[in-house]
């Protein structure tokens, strides 16, 4: 697709690009991409939010260790990793702001501070978006934020900015949604790779350029014919940049992913923040309050396994895929209760566990190639028997 | 009766093993037990524990006891409540001591300190959560693999609530919500926020103390909405007062232990003596708890006046990362020359009862010590390792504990620059044995052993 080549030859330049804008006197915030850390915020301050959220490769897992015990989920592990082999995005934040979603990501915090003579901004997100000192908590974060940034940058962060920036935003979160919807069409005119590679993208990305190429890539996929095959929701712990490894496999045994669900390396992009009123509040109101479905951490989930179950469903899944990153307890728990319970709705259930070693690849390959087999055999039994009924 | 014997071994008196014996006979039926349970408990405590001395038999007593206890609460008509290690404490003891109707425990804490300590059979219970959720791939912990699979087996009863520490765990909250769910008991969550800094552990935010206490509160009441208990701020402040007491006669005994030399004592049986003091704060057994440990320290001061101990005076002193569940390798330690007299928990910190709290309100007190007392912070470990004028540290890091986990690396930095000791680092499960070779820990502790105590020679040498 000339939208996805285009954004490939942008990014290319990107981090040069970022490099020079530092150089310059822009300020860089660096963050975790857990979904808890308003880019609008770190925007309307002239600040340029850049996600840390690269993985897949296992001898960042291996440096790591240097630091802190295997134990920790393999996208945390590899965080600081990345950090301790030099790679230039993870040495250029001004500002290391790290969402204390569970211990995993709290981890990152801890070695940063730890290790590292960046500005650290801990987020401790309340697991519990029910009650109002929950929110109360995540609305001071915020508001903390907005002062750490003003205070790096020198500049004022108005009602008038934000709003600006909520504003462009949405749009993002529109387009992305409106993609991601075209998904429910028999024939799916985009990849799941490809879908999360805009995740991806949209993190390193100027916003206003990502918008703009989110509405061609829209008007190009108008077009497009699709794709048909097994569908699959990828659901998982965390999905970095560089970890392609799932959805190679998925594809190239000729599954289509319709639809995912990732703590980490998505942008939440369902709710829209609401354009009127405090603005700080309305981000708090969306990024935390709103957020559906919660990630595995909270508790209680807000019914997510049943959410889970829906949007499968509304999908026209036919199997569901839980990528685990290792070590990351409270997924892999909710994932065996959850296989148990999808598996009676009716849907064939995939666990997997990965810790970015090539290693897998091979056994992981055997794994998914008869996961999409047994759909494939799953779908044609339906029709056989969809068949005999007619006759009959 | 076969259990007889352990339980004799155990500080029970005759009298009251005869008074006790039916509910003995049923709890441990409804445990499986066998005779060869009670030959390998007791040849366990011979070798692990310091049966010389009566308090401590009577505080292995106190655990069995606590076992019998909870196993029975249910058809005893009582209601139960499990929390779990490590519990908010200012809100375990309101629980705790609101009613003889209610028993509270942290069914992972007893376990292994009954099947683990003293049994040494947890193996089968792990096992069995390892069945439902809990993959042993996956190094979860100890503690909530022996309360899923505990109650999966039946050993214990379901409860009528769970109150999960979410402020120190995530794989807890997650097992309750999960049984939850599938058995209609409700699930209580004390969540923290986790923006703590771990370089900087005197200092508390508001934001995060104030949030806690309102966990806390809601907690509370929960509890006396599923209990029918009714709990005041009176009850609250009475019931921490008497476990502050007994953490205050506990003091007692960690001062002697810090001042004596020869070491007085094995620290398995202070790690178990102290964990009584702190987590079987209940009506049944709050006022035996107190006369176990004057016992203990009636014991340990004359041990220590005769000029006796456990190891040779003069044995380098070290500390080791808290002890759960097996004992064989603190005790194999002991027994290659080394006077482990403390652990990181700061359960033996000569200051810990003095800090003091910027709030004037009693819960914003209690909140912010209970948090500034979390072990994750390398400098707090340092300040009381310096107090104990310990020779060495042996971080034997448990990988089960996330919370735990963090900080070997910096731990060690900061130590051996800060007190220019030795650090040795040693990842693995403390309750698990199943997962590593006491032996073989203990080939990679022997050298450390040596190295200290040539280290601790010549400094006598140099006067």
């Amino acid at each position: 697709m000339k939208a996805i080549d285009d954004l490939s030859n942008y990014l290319k330049g990107r981090l040069v690009e970022i490099g020079r804008l530092k150089k310059e006197g822009k300020k860089i915030v660096g963050y975790i991409p857990a979904g808890y850390v308003p880019e609008e915020i770190i925007w309307a301050g002239g600040a340029i939010p850049v996600a840390l959220n690269r993985g897949g490769d296992h001898e960042a897992v291996m440096k790591s260790m240097e630091f802190i015990p295997r134990v920790y989920d393999t996208y945390s592990r590899c965080q600081i990793g990345y950090w301790a082999l030099g790679e230039p995005l993870y040495q250029m934040a001004d500002l290391m702001v790290v969402p204390c979603t569970d211990k995993n990501i709290q981890a990152i915090g801890d070695c940063w501070e730890m290790w590292t003579d960046t500005r650290l901004l801990r987020i401790g997100i309340p697991r519990n978006n029910t009650t109002e000192h929950a929110f109360k908590y995540y609305l001071e974060a915020l508001h903390e934020l907005k002062g750490e940034i003003e205070k790096l940058t020198g500049n004022p962060i108005t009602e008038a900015r934000l709003r600006e920036e909520i504003e462009t935003a949405n749009k993002m979160r529109f387009l992305l949604r409106q993609i991601s919807e075209s998904r429910k069409s028999k024939a799916v005119p985009i990849s799941g790779s490809d879908f999360v590679r805009l995740h991806h993208a949209s993190f390193l990305a100027d916003r206003n350029f990502m918008v703009k190429h989110l509405e061609s890539l829209s008007q190009e996929l108008k077009d497009k014919a699709g794709k048909k095959g097994p569908r699959v929701f990828l659901i998982g712990s965390s999905i970095a940049e560089g970890d392609n490894k799932i959805h190679d496999l998925l594809e190239s045994a000729g599954a289509n992913v319709v639809m995912e669900d990732f703590s980490e390396g998505m942008r939440p992009y369902c709710q829209q923040v609401e354009s009127d009123g405090d603005s700080i509040q309305a981000l708090a109101d969306a990024y935390f309050r709103k957020r559906s479905p919660l990630p595995a951490f909270f508790r209680p989930s807000g019914g997510r396994l049943s959410i889970l179950l829906k949007i499968a469903k509304e999908y026209g899944v036919n199997g569901i895929v839980w990528y685990t990153m290792m070590y990351h307890e409270s997924h892999e728990i909710e994932g065996i209760h959850f296989g148990r319970r999808a598996e009676k709705e009716g849907f064939r259930f995939l666990r997997v566990v990965s810790d970015y070693d090539e290693a897998e690849y091979h056994v992981l390959r055997t794994r998914i190639e008869a996961f999409v087999e047994s759909i494939k055999e799953g779908i044609s039994e339906e029709k056989v028997t969809k068949r005999a009924g007619r006759k009959a | 009766m076969y259990y007889d014997s352990l339980l004799r071994l155990c500080g029970y008196e005759p009298k009251e093993i005869e008074e006790q014996r039916p509910r003995i006979e049923k709890a441990f039926a409804k445990l499986e037990f066998t005779p060869g349970d009670f030959e390998r408990a007791e040849e366990r405590v011979r070798e692990y524990f310091d049966i010389e001395l009566i308090g401590i038999r009577k505080m292995l007593g106190l655990w069995l006891q606590s076992l019998v206890d909870v196993v029975l609460a249910k058809e005893e008509g009582k209601k139960i409540v499990y929390t779990m290690m490590p519990p908010m404490v200012i809100v375990q003891n309101a629980m705790a001591m609101a009613s003889k109707d209610v028993y509270v425990i942290a069914p992972d804490i007893l376990l292994h300190h009954t099947h683990g300590c003293i049994f040494g059979n947890l193996t089968p219970i792990l096992e069995k959560a390892e069945e439902d959720l809990l993959p042993l791939e996956s190094c979860y912990c100890g503690g909530i693999k022996a309360k899923l699979g505990a109650i999966s087996k039946g050993l214990i009863p379901m409860p009528d609530l769970f109150v999960a520490s979410g402020f120190v765990c995530d794989q807890t909250p997650k097992v309750d919500q999960i049984l939850s769910e599938r058995h209609n008991v409700p699930v209580v969550y004390i969540d923290g926020t986790l923006d703590e800094e771990k370089m900087n552990w005197e200092k508390t935010s508001d934001r995060r103390v104030a949030y806690l206490v309102q966990e806390g509160k809601d907690a509370l009441s929960k509890f006396q909405e599923v209990t029918g208990c009714t709990v005041t701020e009176g009850m609250v402040r009475e019931a921490n007062s008497l476990a502050r007491d007994l953490r205050k006669r506990c003091k007692k005994i960690a001062d002697l232990i810090r001042d004596a030399d020869p070491a007085v004592i094995g620290f398995d049986n202070i790690a178990a003596l102290f964990r009584a003091a702190n987590w079987l704060v209940n009506p049944t057994t709050y006022r035996k708890t107190g006369e176990v440990i004057e016992l203990c320290y009636t014991g340990l001061k004359e041990r220590a006046n005769r000029g006796e101990g456990v190891a040779a005076k003069g044995a380098p002193r070290v500390a080791v990362y808290k002890v759960c569940g097996d004992p064989s390798v603190v005790n194999g330690i002991e027994k290659l020359g080394l006077a482990v007299i403390a652990d990181n928990t700061g359960i033996m910190a000569p200051k810990r009862e003095e800090y003091k709290s910027q709030y004037e309100d009693y819960w914003y007190q209690g909140i912010e010590l209970f948090v500034r007392m979390g072990v994750g912070y390398p400098s707090r470990q340092v300040e009381f390792f310096k107090d104990l004028n310990i020779d060495g540290v042996i971080y034997n890091y448990p990988v089960g504990c996330r919370d735990q986990c963090i900080s070997p690396v910096k731990v060690r930095d900061i130590i051996t620059r800060e007190l220019g000791i030795p650090v040795l680092l040693l990842e693995f499960d403390h309750v698990d044995t199943r997962l590593y070779s006491a032996e073989a820990i203990l080939n990679r502790v022997e050298p450390f052993a040596e190295m200290l105590k040539e280290m601790k020679a010549a400094k006598a040498k140099q006067g």
